[in-house]
């Protein structure tokens, strides 16, 4: 069966989500880096795509999802005792809810 | 034209989901952003290669940030674990030694000498399908630190494996040498803490450097997309608003609830370029 772009999507939010999700639980620091890096890279690339002016959401849209994707970044950006590792995976999970296709 | 920014009220809600949030706590009127906002074709081209070409730099320098985060991260840990093989060598060093006491401080420092391997490993960080280890590597790291072709090198350390310790200290002798070799000399002791220490000034100024650049990079992008925006004659993202946890929790509430209404995902974009692809990243 071909997932939708939204599907897909949800899928690697969720995949993220699930990475950071156990990394925390393990008391790997290694691990919880790679998870965190691996954040990293898909919130700036989310980033990337809100701020091209071509893309077609809703500006009101873009601007929140904008906001969210600076707040997690600034997240990531912590050393990892500041890092609020549960505020990063909420918002994975809001956005991963948002891209439910049903 | 460009919608202005919402100032919708969020709801306090100190609560951190741990299961998909409950889709009650919106304050947003879906139907006021249901359309798609016209904006003049004539500068959006530009927009678009500016802004993809500031993401591209972004995301070489978080990759690098994160190299280097972990690299320092497996360094503090191998010199920690030089401390106790100082201490178990000089131990080892001792001519009366008793042979079960031999054998148990030699089988400690074989276990510390494989864990430095394992650690080694451990410095290394996957963006896509490339690898680096900074501890390791034979290349330096290139990344991109501008727009205009800047490239910030970051050294690896090439470090040996193990830092070349020897496999086993068989005997009194063996612990003497390794303690006795100078700090130029592969193999000792000394030399090992060297590299380490070494690599930890050089990573901390990497990080510096990288946190700077990444500063940087970000202030100019964000300032690129305001004065692109007030050119199409829109209002300008507020990226910059502090926002505590709480509201962002709400704001995250409330963007999946737009997010909901949108028939196409994240990825609907013109660029041809893959460095913004999201579906990339779907391992």
């Amino acid at each position: 069966m071909v997932q939708s772009t939204k599907g897909l999507e949800r899928q690697l939010l969720l995949q993220r989500y699930v990475e950071l999700e156990q990394a925390a639980a393990q008391d790997d620091v290694f691990v919880i880096l790679q998870a965190v890096a691996s954040q990293r890279e898909l919130w700036v690339t989310i980033r990337g795509l809100l701020l091209d002016e071509d893309h077609p959401f809703p500006s009101e849209l873009k601007s929140q999802l904008l906001e969210l994707a600076e707040m997690v970044l600034q997240q990531l950006q912590q050393p990892l005792s500041d890092l609020d590792v549960e505020l990063v995976l909420a918002v994975d999970l809001q956005l991963a809810e948002g891209l439910r296709s049903d | 034209m460009v919608a202005p920014v919402s100032n919708n009220p969020v709801l306090i809600n100190p609560q951190i989901p741990s299961a998909p949030a409950p889709n009650t706590a919106t304050t947003v009127n879906l139907t006021s952003t249901a359309t798609v906002p016209l904006a003049p074709t004539a500068t959006k081209k530009t927009v678009s290669a500016e802004t993809e070409r500031y993401t591209a730099v972004q995301q070489s320098l978080a990759n690098a940030k994160s190299a280097v985060t972990t690299a320092a991260t497996a360094n503090t840990k191998i010199d920690e674990s030089l401390k106790q093989v100082r201490d178990i060598a000089t131990k080892l060093a001792d001519d009366t030694l008793g042979t079960k006491d031999r054998e148990k401080l030699q089988a400690d420092y074989q276990k510390l000498r494989e864990d430095m391997i394992k650690t080694q490993d451990q410095a290394t960080v996957k963006n896509g399908n490339q690898k680096t280890n900074l501890l390791r590597d034979e290349k330096a790291l290139n990344t991109a630190t501008n727009t205009r072709g800047g490239q910030l090198e970051i050294q690896s350390s090439q470090s040996a494996k193990a830092l070349a310790l020897p496999e086993k200290l068989t005997s009194a002798a063996d612990a003497k040498a390794l303690l006795q070799g100078s700090e130029n000399q592969v193999g000792s002791l000394a030399n090992a803490e060297k590299t380490t220490r070494d690599t930890s000034v050089r990573l901390k100024k990497a990080e510096a450097n990288v946190d700077q650049k990444l500063e940087t990079s970000s202030a100019v992008a964000k300032a690129v997309q305001r004065l692109e925006t007030a050119k199409n004659g829109g209002v300008e993202v507020s990226a910059e608003r502090e926002q505590q946890r709480t509201q962002a929790l709400e704001k995250a509430r409330e963007t999946s609830q737009l997010l909901k209404s949108q028939f196409g995902g994240l990825s609907q974009t013109n660029n041809s370029s893959g460095s913004n692809s999201l579906l990339s990243l779907l391992r």
